[in-house]
């Protein structure tokens, strides 16, 4: 079973992805049983959208896949040491993880002028591309100004694996699907 | 055996994440650590023998923490296998060719190749390849004299006093530089000859720019094949500048304000899109950072007032800006 790990910086759409994705793909449960004991996980805060990794089954009920949502990745030092340590464990579920899932907003790469994405999401790219899978997920595309978003990002990374997706109107959610069924069943 | 395997590798990435909780680094600098850590252990799956000599190792470990110059190590770490086969098959008394280690290093100033040849040359002494190791950087002036007989004298002594060590011409395409009276030639082929004279006494290695080395190599082919090893140093890319930028701040204890990264991180990427020649280097780096301390050392005395610890360490973002 493979770890599917949903990152990006705050407020990026990253627990509705990982909510909608769920229900999407079915037969999914939510274990917090599994996480080492000093995890901030385990205290069930919602506060930073943290939320415990979610196992797939197949038909069978054997276990495929595991999607883990993390705490945002900031820009600056955190002043809360709440934060830092969850920041932590999202680099270290990012390291364990064989897919990454890196969200950027769509919406709001639209609405600026003149898209330059932020150092941290360079590097996010950066270590993203070690994985055996990397996918820029540009959420929020049925917003404003999103459809441009989403040719600016796809302008600036014409290499990478891009899937726009939309959860009001699921859009996307199919083509994850499937890279998922290709990537995770190793 | 104990200690040897992780002799030279300073950042696990736990220690990475580590720092991250305890606010001592922002998120994109652990990625980019987490990064070069797992580069660092890519390159040493890639080593089976590496345990059996730490001491290279740790020298190799040095290398591999150099900021990008991917396409190096790798080399280098093959040059290290191939140095450490040899030796083994000689001892289980193989046929092995004795290996000719002179060097072509491709790149601009400040790309990281005298760096990498002192390191080379450390490496070579605990592998046994050369007695002494030491590197003696010499360009054309210090090679080329004044009158005939004089320029031989002065590279036979240049190779003197490197025997043992590392030879390193810097900007080698210059020897061939003028006429054919142009006594460089001279230098060329005295450089020949002490490499038959004296095989396996020294490395030498001839560097410069890429266009003018590859047209220097051409014009001199008896050298091609006497120098079997050419390692190419690219220029930095914009976030390799910046990793740079933080490792020098750090060593100096200063820090930068998010805006402060993001301006030097334009500057940067302007500089390699329309720089010249020095674009795209280490030294870029350094004048910047040496100007941005100089600049805030300049706005802090400005402030009639007491100054904080922080203030002290800050560099802001009009401390990277260009007038002045
Ligand atoms: N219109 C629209 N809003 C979205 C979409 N996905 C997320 N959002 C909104 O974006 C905000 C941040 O979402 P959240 O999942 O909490 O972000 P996180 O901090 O990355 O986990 C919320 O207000 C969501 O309702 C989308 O596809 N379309
Ligand atoms: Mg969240």
């Amino acid at each position: 079973m493979r770890d599917a790990v949903v990152v990006g910086r705050p407020r990026v759409g990253k627990t509705r992805f990982v909510e909608a994705l769920s229900s999407y793909l079915g037969r999914v449960e939510t274990s917090s049983a599994s996480l080492p004991v000093e995890d901030p996980l385990r205290r069930g805060r919602r506060g930073d959208g943290v939320l415990s990794p979610v196992t797939v089954r197949d038909r069978r009920g054997r276990p495929w896949l595991r999607l883990v949502d993390t705490a945002a990745l900031r820009d600056e030092i955190p002043d809360h040491a709440e934060t830092r340590r969850a920041m932590a464990v999202s680099l270290a579920r990012l390291q364990e993880a064989a897919i990454v899932f890196h969200l950027l907003d769509a919406a709001q790469a639209g609405r600026l002028s003149g898209y330059r994405p932020p150092l941290l999401d360079l590097e996010m790219r950066a270590y993203g591309l070690t994985r055996p899978l990397y996918v820029i997920i540009a959420t929020k595309s049925d917003m404003p100004a999103a459809a441009e978003g989403v040719r600016r990002i796809r302008t600036r990374f014409p290499e990478d694996l891009l899937i726009a997706v939309s959860l009001p109107n699921r859009r996307g959610l199919r083509e994850v699907r499937r890279l998922l069924l290709v990537h995770a069943a190793r | 055996m104990g200690e040897s395997t992780d002799a030279g590798t300073s950042q696990p990435s736990h220690d990475v994440i580590r720092w991250l909780e305890a606010g001592r680094i922002p998120a994109h600098q652990a990625l980019a650590r987490m990064r070069a850590a797992d580069e660092q252990a890519r390159a040493r799956r890639t080593i089976p023998l590496e345990d059996r000599t730490p001491a290279a190792a740790r020298i190799v470990a040095e290398l591999d923490q150099l900021v990008g110059l991917q396409a190096v190590k790798r080399q280098v770490h093959e040059i290290w296998a191939l140095v450490e086969v040899q030796r083994l098959r000689q001892r289980a008394e193989l046929a092995s060719e004795p290996h000719t280690l002179h060097m072509v290093f491709s790149g601009a100033p400040g790309t990281g190749k005298t760096t990498v040849a002192r390191i080379l040359g450390r490496l070579f002494r605990v592998l046994e390849v050369l007695p002494k190791g030491q590197l003696v950087e010499v360009e054309r002036a210090d090679l080329v004299g004044e009158y005939i007989g004089h320029t031989a004298h002065r590279t036979r002594e240049a190779v003197r006093r490197a025997l043992g060590g590392v030879l390193f011409v810097d900007e080698a395409y210059a020897l061939a530089r003028g006429s054919d009276k142009d006594f460089g030639r001279e230098a060329i082929d005295t450089l020949v000859k002490a490499m038959e004279d004296h095989k396996s006494e020294f490395l030498l290695i001839l560097a410069g720019y890429p266009q003018e080395m590859t047209a220097f190599l051409h014009a001199n082919p008896g050298l091609v094949s006497r120098l079997p090893i050419h390692l190419n140093f690219p220029n930095y890319t914009t976030l390799e500048l910046l990793q740079i930028a933080d490792t020098m701040l750090a060593e100096r204890e200063y820090r930068m304000t998010a805006e402060g990264r993001e301006s030097l991180l334009q500057k940067l990427g302007h500089s390699i899109q329309f720089g010249a020649g020095g674009a795209g280097n280490g030294r870029l780096v350094r004048n910047l950072v040496e100007r941005a301390t100089r600049r805030q050392a300049v706005r802090l005395m400005r402030q009639q007032r007491e100054l904080t610890r922080t203030e002290l360490m800050t560099l802001e973002s009009s401390d990277w800006e260009q007038d002045g």
